[in-house]
């Protein structure tokens, strides 16, 4: 299957139509929901204690039902045993009320359960929110959050599902205008990859990666986390990632869940903003936080990768090779802006000469 | 909390935006006293009370040029704080960079943020 990032730039590639497309495919709504819901498991956003949480009006429904289903039991013993000599009638109406209200005794009880267990409220970075899929996680889950995306189709329908959060339309790549330290927490799904390609002569992705990073770590508070689920193409390519985010000052590690299924294996790049060591999550499915080594085996393993095969060379290659053509027109740019005279670019600009000697 | 990236402008300038809105919409949301207190802390208050005024709703909703102290427990305060920040949207409008003069548009409410390629460098 090609991927999407190397057709086109995602502001390109989710117009319209393919962003109404995204939005209404079960598949991907269910994926998309199950990562970010992952992805606030790895976030580790710390329990609210107990008296932040109201839990008043869902106690008192509670027992509400307790005393009705009291009195339903009470009353259907003494009509069971005017009933015991004619035939039993399992689809009375009475038994169904009777079920009905143990099911909604449950559902509040489940209620309860998952108020106790709720993560404190929090701000959150979510980065190629797209159409707002894992925003409305967020919400369910009781945060607050900021969206970013570059494609203007996908931020409208997000607006259009009215989904609860701001909504900017934002190139990740230019650094992100946010206030030092005002998120507790970010995520990104399925967005990173986007990141690693340009399709402007100007740009090279590792400069993206690095601007996009340090604007990420000043605005993020201490002592937090930012989680991205991606999808990596190569070894090279996560290695070119955590360079750039390591430059920033993050440290973490990447995070495999079931890396022995080539289906449900998922990628988290886990960033920790402090400066004391963590330990970085296991992933699920027996994967283990995987040093660079073992990384390279398991994207090898599945795709029988030509370009990892072709880049086992251990050079850097995210920075266009000096004496390149794309390193003579980046040159050539620089000196334009800074007002020297330059030659036009042609298609004869940095060609292969006959080699003379 | 949103800052200016155009590049030419000086960093005094930078924060705050100013806010154009020519379309407001106030809506309902739960209100979470957790997440309130937790953010209060990182709000410029006097920035706060200037955005309201740009916005033309600095009569409607009086807040005070400070935090009140123990504003933990002052529910009033809690609730105020909250309509402001979560459930004031602009629908239309824009925002000004102080330093360079530069327009980010608001359609839709969505905020247009995108910077051209001179203005990175």
């Amino acid at each position: 299957m090609s991927r999407p990032e190397k057709e086109n730039p995602p502001e390109i590639y989710y117009n319209n139509e393919e962003a109404k497309k995204y939005a209404r495919n079960t598949r991907i709504i269910k994926i998309q929901t199950k990562m970010t819901e992952r992805s606030l498991q790895l976030l580790n956003i710390p329990e609210d204690p107990p008296e932040n949480i109201e839990l008043a009006p869902i106690l008192e429904k509670i027992e509400d039902k307790l005393s009705k289903i009291e009195t339903k039991n009470t009353t259907e013993n003494e009509s069971t045993e005017l009933e015991s000599e004619g035939s039993y009638d399992s689809d009375s109406p009475f038994e169904d009320e009777q079920n009905s209200e143990d099911e909604e005794l449950l559902a509040l009880e489940q209620e309860l359960e998952s108020l106790k267990n709720r993560r404190k409220s929090s701000f959150i970075l979510d980065l190629g929110c797209g159409s707002g899929l894992s925003g409305q996680v967020l919400t369910q889950n009781g945060h607050k959050w900021v969206g970013i995306d570059i494609s203007e189709s996908m931020l409208d329908i997000a607006v259009q599902r009215n989904t609860i959060g701001d909504k900017i339309l934002l190139d990740m790549g230019q650094g992100l205008p946010f206030r030092t330290g005002v998120f507790d927490g970010a995520i990104a799904i399925s967005s990173l990859q986007w990141l690693c390609y340009s399709n402007k002569k100007t740009e090279i992705p590792f400069k993206r990666l690095s601007t996009f990073f340090s604007s990420l770590y000043k605005c993020l508070s201490r002592d937090t986390r930012a989680i991205f689920q991606f999808y990596p193409e190569s070894p090279d390519q996560i290695e070119m990632i955590t360079t750039a985010a390591t430059k920033s000052g993050f440290t973490g590690g990447l995070v495999v869940d079931y890396p022995e299924s080539t289906r449900a294996k998922k990628f988290f790049l886990t960033l920790f903003s402090s400066t004391t060591i963590k330990q970085v999550p296991k992933g699920l499915g027996g994967g283990e936080n995987l040093s660079q080594k073992d990384v390279v085996q398991y994207v090898v393993e599945d795709k029988y990768n030509k370009k990892y095969q072709n880049n086992q060379r251990k050079k850097r290659n995210w920075k266009p090779r000096k004496k390149s053509r794309q390193w003579i027109l980046r040159k050539k740019e620089r000196q334009r802006k800074q007002g020297h005279k330059v030659r036009p670019d042609s298609k004869f600009t940095g060609r292969k000469r006959k080699d003379r000697w | 909390m949103l800052e200016s990236q155009v590049k030419t402008c000086p960093e005094e300038k930078r924060f705050p935006l100013k806010i154009v809105a020519t379309e407001i919409e106030e809506t309902e949301i739960e209100f979470q006293r957790s997440f309130i207190i937790n953010i209060i802390p990182k709000i410029d208050w006097g920035v706060l009370r200037g955005a309201l005024e740009e916005m033309g709703l600095s009569e409607k909703y009086e807040i005070g040029s400070k935090v009140p102290e123990n504003y933990e427990e002052d529910e009033t305060f809690l609730q105020l704080a909250h309509h402001i920040l979560l459930e004031i949207e602009i629908i239309t409008g824009k925002f000004v960079c102080r330093g360079t003069g530069r327009e980010f548009p608001i359609e839709n409410k969505i905020a247009n943020m995108l910077l051209t390629s001179e203005e990175l460098n």
